[in-house]
């Protein structure tokens, strides 16, 4: 939904950019950019060729999953001076699976970001930890025991 | 003899590296002309959407979105597996801090049964970090890779990770 977020980073990350031509959509004539995101994730932009605007957006989302998303947007609306859209529809393998409109956009100085915003709650364990305790992990040492028994057992079964 | 047979191969060199050359320089020419014109395209869409100055400027924003989701995946009946019934709301905050390379999406998702889902997930260092509520943990993907990324945040919640021994 953040249209400004993608069009700052595809402006630092112009060594990846590159034309995927011109086409319509939705009776408009576009002009369709890729970039990449993070290494993860290459994303295509639809750009009206008259107005400028982004109308639509395909990439591939690893939160989502391996299946590329489109998103379709409409309506523009400004806040603090960055225009984005209004409402978006979001699409899988042409079936939609989310109607999602702005109920409220703040940028720079009004986000009034802290780390706070991006802690996890110390009372949140790492997974790992979790299935370690019902699946506790052998010591090395318990490792080489096992395979010299196993060796053992091996001069056994062929000195019979 | 000996000396034609040398001055036509010589020729024939001289014709094919002038038409690898020929050919080297068109490749370049149109990733060029590509390149040329996705940055035209980028300056238009900076520009339509705050001026190239504002948008560079940008380094952090909150986003409130709200709507409905049908998945379609995880529908309650087979009428919403076989159409996209939208099958609940959703509220979903979203805190980007491009300063340092991270975000933040939070939020829940209701069912139309009152069944809710509160979800939350923080982007950093090259992994996603799922916060899952029940039992409180914390699963942490790797997403610096194309193909190991997807596919190991394609298996969240059903996936184990390899045995430690």
């Amino acid at each position: 939904m953040a249209i400004p977020v993608v069009l700052k980073l595809a402006a630092q990350r112009l060594a990846g950019l590159r034309s995927e031509g011109a086409g319509t959509f939705d009776g408009r004539r576009v002009a369709r950019i890729s970039f990449t995101i993070d290494k993860a994730t290459r994303l295509t932009l639809s750009i009206d060729n008259e107005t400028g605007v982004g109308l639509e957006q395909v990439a591939n989302d690893p939160v989502l999953g391996v299946d590329t998303t489109r998103w379709i947007y409409s309506g523009t609306q400004t806040v603090d001076g960055l225009v984005l859209p209004q409402r978006a529809t979001v699409t899988r393998r042409g079936i939609t699976i989310l109607d999602i409109r702005i109920t409220g956009a703040r940028f720079d100085e009004s986000a009034q970001l802290v780390d706070a915003d991006f802690a996890v709650d110390p009372s949140y364990k790492p997974f790992e930890l979790l299935l370690g305790a019902h699946h506790p992990p052998a010591s090395t040492q318990t490792l080489f025991t096992r395979q010299a028994e196993f060796r053992a057992s091996e001069k056994k079964t062929a000195a019979r | 003899m000996i000396r034609l047979a040398t001055r036509g191969g010589t020729t024939l060199a001289l014709g094919l590296a002038a038409f690898a050359a020929g050919t080297g320089a068109w490749a370049q020419s149109a990733l060029e002309t590509s390149f040329t014109e996705a940055r035209a395209v980028l300056a238009r869409a900076l520009a339509a959407h705050g001026g190239v100055d504002r948008i560079q400027k940008l380094n952090a924003a909150k986003l409130d979105l709200a709507g409905q989701i049908s998945t379609r995946i995880q529908g309650r009946t087979p009428e919403g597996l076989a159409h996209a019934v939208p099958e609940g709301d959703f509220e979903t905050h979203i805190t980007i801090d491009l300063a340092k390379g991270r975000s933040r999406t939070s939020g829940e998702q209701r069912g139309n049964d009152g069944f809710v889902f509160p979800f939350s997930g923080i982007y950093t260092d090259g992994a996603i970090h799922f916060l899952n509520p029940y039992p409180p943990q914390d699963t942490r993907t790797q997403n610096a890779d194309a193909d190991e990324g997807r596919e190991q945040t394609a298996g969240i919640g059903t996936a184990w990770p390899y045995p430690s021994c």
